[in-house]
């Protein structure tokens, strides 16, 4: 609804708001059943369809293959290791040293990821952006040299999203996917074959190659999935690392964590002085 | 990370101008003193308020002058305690009702706050949208955004808008006060100009713009302002929380079924 000039002073919009919740997305029928966009949970999802499928019709409205669900769940799971070196497992680490709660460790680790550059939530969805544009210049006729040389350049290269991998130190998902793709019953679609001409151009000039991130944002467009409904799904992609790494360190002493000197954060600011 | 346990190992490497630590001789864990900016913190304690600390945290130096250090001053009290109405607060109070543990109250609101509609992320694209449009008239700018101004549920710039169909009278009372503080600033009088003008199409400046105009009137940068904006609104958050975690479930009732219309698409 828009509010014109003559009626800015209106409150009826929010009037008719008022002690009411309208919506389409489902409801809770207490004692009875859970609508879930049109389908019963208890009916037609429950024991039926896996978790992945609801997770998407939650998000999507969309009721999704057996098979895209299996894809799409595989993808989540190789987002997230147990490894307490990467940024947002640090935080879970953390966390449990100071034995915060298991939900607020992994709600914090999985805030460390909503990042650009990795994490694969908004960094896929900065992706997914990038190859449906791509895939528009191309289909009118640009290159993939005009295409990349209209990105901005950082550290002496185009800055392509999802195509930042060094080829030296191939993404070891990429392969798998391919596997499982094909194992799947998924034809190659218009974005996935762009995205592996991307990548053979980066290889060539820069020596850099697709990661998870461009792959899996090629295939989610060719399964007509919006960029922000894939940021929506994969909220909490690295939740599991998060978790392990908490885990992990609830059972050490406090402080057992990569423990520092003082000196050992290098101190550039003013010399000691007075107020 | 640890030191030189093979040969390519790195050492655990951060750097930061804040704090200085000087550490026990006994213990090199264990710090003795620690000095923010190059100041003793018991010094500190002794001689500075909690607002000069946020200048020395952020820019290095304690305010410029005296007027900078009051607009700080009363844009955290006036930040301080946001209506009990506000989506952010209403988080608050849910989780304090539903017994959500005490301590995820606070990061629970300033997660709601974040946002970038009327949230902290506005904050950091009206500094943006200002240094844009700060060395042009401010008369014109809102002339020209009014315009293309149509759905006026949107924002008609980072930071100004209505507020329930209204320009939000409380904020504009807030950034006349703040003017008084500093009249002559340059990003205080170029808002106030546009505030002004926005008020010849039935809107102006937002809780978030105001937020906006004084953190770069005091140059604090757009990013730093984000976090700024959530910590000032924090204390009032964190109180809504907290007085609802005394009440029974019972005190904020859910709908009943006939007040949940569920449509079909």
């Amino acid at each position: 609804m828009n509010l014109s000039k003559n009626n800015a002073s209106s409150t009826l919009y929010w009037d008719q708001r008022k002690d009411k919740i309208i919506t389409d997305i489902g409801k809770w029928q207490g004692g009875q059943d859970v609508t879930i966009r049109g389908y019963s949970l208890f009916n037609e999802l429950f024991d039926q369809v896996s978790y992945f499928q609801v997770l998407v019709l939650n998000v999507t409205g969309r009721l999704v293959s057996a098979e895209l669900s299996t894809w799409l769940e595989n993808n989540f799971m190789v987002m997230s290791y147990p490894d307490a070196r990467i940024w947002c497992n640090q935080v879970g680490a953390l966390s449990g040293t100071l034995h915060t709660s298991p939900s607020a460790a992994t709600a914090a680790g999985s805030l460390a990821a909503d990042s650009r550059i990795y994490g694969g939530s908004q960094s896929t969805l900065v992706a997914m952006k990038f190859i449906g544009d791509a895939l528009n210049d191309f289909k009118a006729g640009q290159s993939v040299k005009d295409i990349i040389g209209k990105l901005p350049i950082k550290q002496g290269m185009h800055a392509v999203p999802g195509f930042v991998r060094p080829v030296a130190r191939d993404d070891e998902r990429i392969i798998p996917h391919r596997k499982m793709t094909k194992r799947l019953g998924f034809d190659t679609g218009e974005h996935a074959i762009l995205a592996d001409k991307i990548s053979s151009f980066m290889e060539e000039k820069y020596s850099m190659g697709m990661n998870i991130d461009g792959f899996s944002s090629a295939f989610l467009m060719d399964q007509s999935f919006t960029p922000e409904q894939v940021y929506q799904i994969n909220t909490l992609r690295v939740a599991s690392g998060v978790t392990a790494c908490y885990s992990d360190n609830l059972q050490h002493p406090e402080n057992s964590f990569l423990p520092l000197h003082c000196e050992e954060i290098e101190y550039t600011g003013p010399k000691i002085r007075k107020v | 990370m640890t030191k030189n346990t093979t040969s390519n190992s790195v050492q655990y490497k951060a750097s930061t101008k804040i704090c200085l630590e000087t550490a026990c001789k006994e213990n090199p864990y264990q710090a003795k003193k620690l000095y923010v900016s190059g100041y003793d913190i018991e010094e500190l304690a002794d001689k500075c308020s909690f607002i000069d600390m946020i200048f020395l945290m952020f820019t290095g130096e304690f305010a410029k002058s005296p007027e900078d250090k009051e607009l700080l001053k009363t844009l955290q009290m006036l930040l301080s305690i946001s209506s009990p109405r506000h989506p952010a607060a209403r988080a608050a109070m849910n989780c304090g009702i539903c017994k959500a543990n005490e301590e995820h109250l606070l990061p629970i609101s300033l997660m709601a706050l974040g946002g970038s509609q009327s949230g902290a992320l506005e904050v950091k694209e009206c500094i943006n949208f200002i240094n844009e449009n700060l060395e042009k008239s401010a008369e014109q700018t809102a002339d020209n955004l009014a315009k293309f101004w149509l759905n006026k549920h949107e924002h008609i710039a980072p930071g100004f808008g209505q507020l329930y169909g209204n320009p939000d009278c409380l904020s504009s009372s807030f950034l006349e006060k703040l003017s008084t503080i500093k009249p002559e600033g340059k990003t205080i009088k170029w808002v106030s100009s546009f505030t002004t003008q926005l008020g010849k199409y039935h809107t102006g400046i937002l809780d978030v713009g105001l937020a906006a105009c004084i953190f770069n009137e005091l140059s604090f940068g757009a990013r730093e302002s984000v976090g700024l904006y959530q910590l000032l609104r924090a204390p009032g958050l964190l109180a809504y929380a907290m007085e609802q975690t005394h009440k029974p479930i019972s005190a904020m009732p859910m709908l009943e079924d006939d007040q949940y219309e569920l449509i079909k698409k």
